[in-house]
């Protein structure tokens, strides 16, 4: 299987690169099940064949998975909370991107699954903090997660070129983790 | 760029920050501006370990560790508070870009403390007046 992108590792990411790459880590998808095809035809009754997705839309469908749930979480949190809207608004102007450079690189057949789980609430949906503090608190710690998950990504990555992309996405969300928790003190109980 | 030219261009960068730190640390003034004098201090030591580590990270990889230059161009001359701070954000943006790109040149034990780096300098440059970013690091997409 080829590894997608080698050649872009070192180079400066121009907005090419990344949709290059996206298209890339996609394109290793569909290449994915060939060998095992030939291998298995001749056979007497062919198995059906599981198609074997590229290492790195796996790791970027669980990425885009963790994004669209700090989506959820940031959706909920406006709505519960406007006057929190201003805060966050950059925030989530920052996820969005990613979500959108992400899901670029996991084609549809792929299912964007998280790697983590949001924390159970009692009616099942996601559980925005009734004050307004507390409310914040759960976006920061939420960030946090985010953060780690996606630094583990990084480290997964077989393209050093997403492998760059996802730690600057983790850096992102470790900024935001303390720009949030900055601004908890004021106006926010 | 191979794993070990990574190496080297980190251990480059942190031997810059280093100097540079220690010139800005020496124009803030510790009686009227504690509070920025402790964190270009704590950036001080912070990037003399990252260096220290780098060099041996270097060895551990068979090269011979590049040599910090004789000096550095400040970003700016330093002279008040805010040019010291600016600086300073200077720095470790200029850092935040070079583990970046020593993510994604590197695997295993050094992509997992350049990844850790990278989150540090783009945290620490909020201390120093910097705005979060959407791609930190990696400039405009």
């Amino acid at each position: 299987m080829p590894t997608p992108s080698r050649a872009l590792t070192g180079v400066p990411l121009s907005r090419r690169a990344v949709l290059a790459t996206a298209a890339a880590v996609a394109g290793a998808a569909l290449a994915g099940c060939t060998p095992e095809r030939q291998r298995r035809r001749g056979e007497d009754a062919p198995e059906p064949v599981e198609p074997r997705v590229d290492p790195d839309v796996l790791v970027a469908a669980q990425a885009l998975g963790n994004q669209q749930q700090m989506l959820d979480l940031l959706d909920a949190t406006q709505q519960r909370h406007p006057r929190l809207t201003r805060r966050l608004a950059p925030v989530l102007a920052a996820h969005q991107a990613h979500a959108d450079l992400l899901a670029e690189a996991v084609p549809a057949d792929v299912s964007a699954s998280p790697s983590t789980s949001p924390d159970p609430s009692p009616d099942g949906s996601t559980a925005v903090p009734r004050r307004r503090r507390q409310a914040l608190a759960r976006v920061v710690a939420a960030e946090r997660e985010l953060a780690t998950s996606t630094k583990r990504h990084a480290f997964r990555a077989q393209s050093g070129a997403f492998a760059r992309l996802l730690g600057s996405m983790a850096a992102a969300a470790a900024q935001h983790e303390v720009v949030l928790s900055t601004a908890e003190g004021r106006g926010a109980s | 760029m191979t794993p070990k030219e990574a190496l080297q261009a980190a251990l480059a960068g942190e031997h810059a920050a280093v100097y540079l730190y220690g010139v800005v640390g020496g124009r803030v003034s510790v009686s009227t501006q504690p509070e920025l004098w402790q964190r270009v201090r704590d950036a001080y030591n912070l990037h003399r370990g990252r260096r220290d580590q780098l060099v041996a990270m270097v060895r551990a990889a068979g090269a011979e560790p590049v040599a910090a230059e004789v000096s550095y161009e400040l970003p700016n001359e330093a002279m008040t508070p805010a040019l010291q701070e600016q600086a300073a954000l200077e720095i470790e943006t200029r850092c935040a870009a070079v583990y970046a790109d020593m993510v994604g040149s590197t695997s295993g034990a050094n992509r997992q403390w350049a990844l850790d780096s990278f989150e540090d300098a783009a945290v620490r440059l909020l201390g120093f007046g910097g705005e979060p970013e959407p791609f930190p690091g990696i400039g405009e997409l």
